[in-house]
């Protein structure tokens, strides 16, 4: 469990020029929004800023408390504008000590997990392709489109963005996924009331992209390999003279597994 | 156990009383007919009720729903899987049982889930 001190730093990253940039871009603004709104300290790389040289920078200047990004991701990366590689699998060292929210398809799976194992202090995110609705009108690559602004897109940026608002408002870690989780409850059930012929189309991604949503915080070291008892037990069998030869291996384990 | 008549009234105001829900015995059933059962208390609805918390749930009734829901006009674009898919690629993708339209299927997965809570 974490909580952020009053006063934390954040840094960000939220691409623009990518594809459905206007919804990646306003759809995160609320965040910042919010934790300006709250008194936190933001240094936020949005469009041509969210590129690796300038958030590495402004990490390494600011040592923030918390990284937040927005832009498309997959098992092992997380890029800023015109996709641009920001993290990777085996460049997230930056990130020891920092409590870290990738709003990034599928980061949760590999990379979410080795930032915790290089010192991060909290991660969350999404181990598979996180995604949303619009109607057939919005254009999602419009730089003021604003996710908010569609019915059918505001469900999933709000509930997405509960996290980190909840964070700002004081809730610790586990409390600020737990209220994330419940804003997609109470979306979900809002739209379980309606006649929209949408209704159920979205009531399906609320729920998918719910259940994909992984808080880490502790990596737990794998156990050993099941080892049956009998290997030990004939591998010590020469130490004691017996006089069974090595080369002989797989005819003893024969007799012993027959 | 859900109340069926609260069930029933909310998938009906959500349009979807004829949209496949469960399958038994390689049958689909609608919300329509499980309903008309429920009200004749009958030996279907006996053995349907158990499969309604939540309800089997082939990959056949799943794409099932969604090309209906397709040949109705209700399925909205979707940004997902790095791009965006029309109402027509996501039917398309469903229709090859493509990786892309497996997910699609799961996401009308969670949809009956839910409304089977």
């Amino acid at each position: 469990m974490v909580s952020i001190p009053a006063g934390a730093k954040i840094v960000t990253s939220r691409a623009l020029n990518v594809e459905h940039g206007g919804h990646i871009a306003n759809g995160s603004k609320h965040v910042v929004d919010s934790a300006i709104e709250n008194g936190y300290t933001i240094f936020d790389n949005v469009a041509e800023q969210a590129v690796h040289d300038t958030v590495h920078q402004g990490i390494q200047m600011n040592d923030p408390f918390i990284f937040y990004g927005a832009g498309h991701g997959n098992e092992t990366t997380f890029t800023g504008d015109n996709l641009d590689v920001i993290f990777t699998t085996a460049d997230c060292e930056i990130l020891a000590g920092r409590l870290v929210n990738l709003h990034s398809c599928s980061t949760g799976s590999r990379l979410g997990p080795e930032i915790i194992k290089k010192g991060g202090s909290s991660f969350l995110g999404f181990v598979k392709d996180w995604g949303w609705l619009a109607g057939d009108d919005i254009d999602t690559n419009d730089p003021n489109a604003d996710p908010y602004d569609c019915i059918y897109a505001k469900p999933f940026w709000e509930s997405a963005n509960q996290y980190m608002i909840s964070l700002f408002t004081g809730r610790e870690t586990k409390r600020a996924y737990m209220e994330c989780y419940e804003k997609y409850n109470e979306w979900i059930e809002y739209w379980k009331e309606s006649d929209d012929p949408g209704a159920a189309q979205i009531i399906g991604l609320l729920a998918y992209d719910r259940d994909i949503m992984v808080l880490i915080e502790e990596i737990l070291p794998s156990p050993p390999p099941s080892q049956p008892l009998w290997k030990p037990i004939v591998a010590m069998l020469p130490i004691f003279g017996i006089g069974l030869v090595v080369n002989q291996w797989d005819e003893i384990t024969k007799l012993f597994t027959q | 156990m859900i109340d069926i008549q609260t069930w029933y009234d909310r998938l009906v105001r959500l349009g979807e009383e004829d949209y496949p829900f469960i399958s038994h015995e390689g049958v689909m059933y609608t919300p329509r007919q499980i309903f008309s059962h429920a009200q004749a208390n009958d030996a279907i609805w006996a053995s349907l009720q158990p499969l309604l918390n939540p309800g089997e749930i082939t990959w056949e009734l799943l794409k099932e729903r969604i090309l209906k829901r397709y040949a109705e006009g209700r399925l909205l674009q979707m940004y997902i899987l790095g791009r965006s898919w029309t109402a027509e690629e996501i039917a398309e993708e469903v229709r090859k049982d493509s990786a892309a339209g497996q997910e699609f299927m799961l996401m009308e997965k969670k949809f009956i889930e839910e409304m089977s809570r």
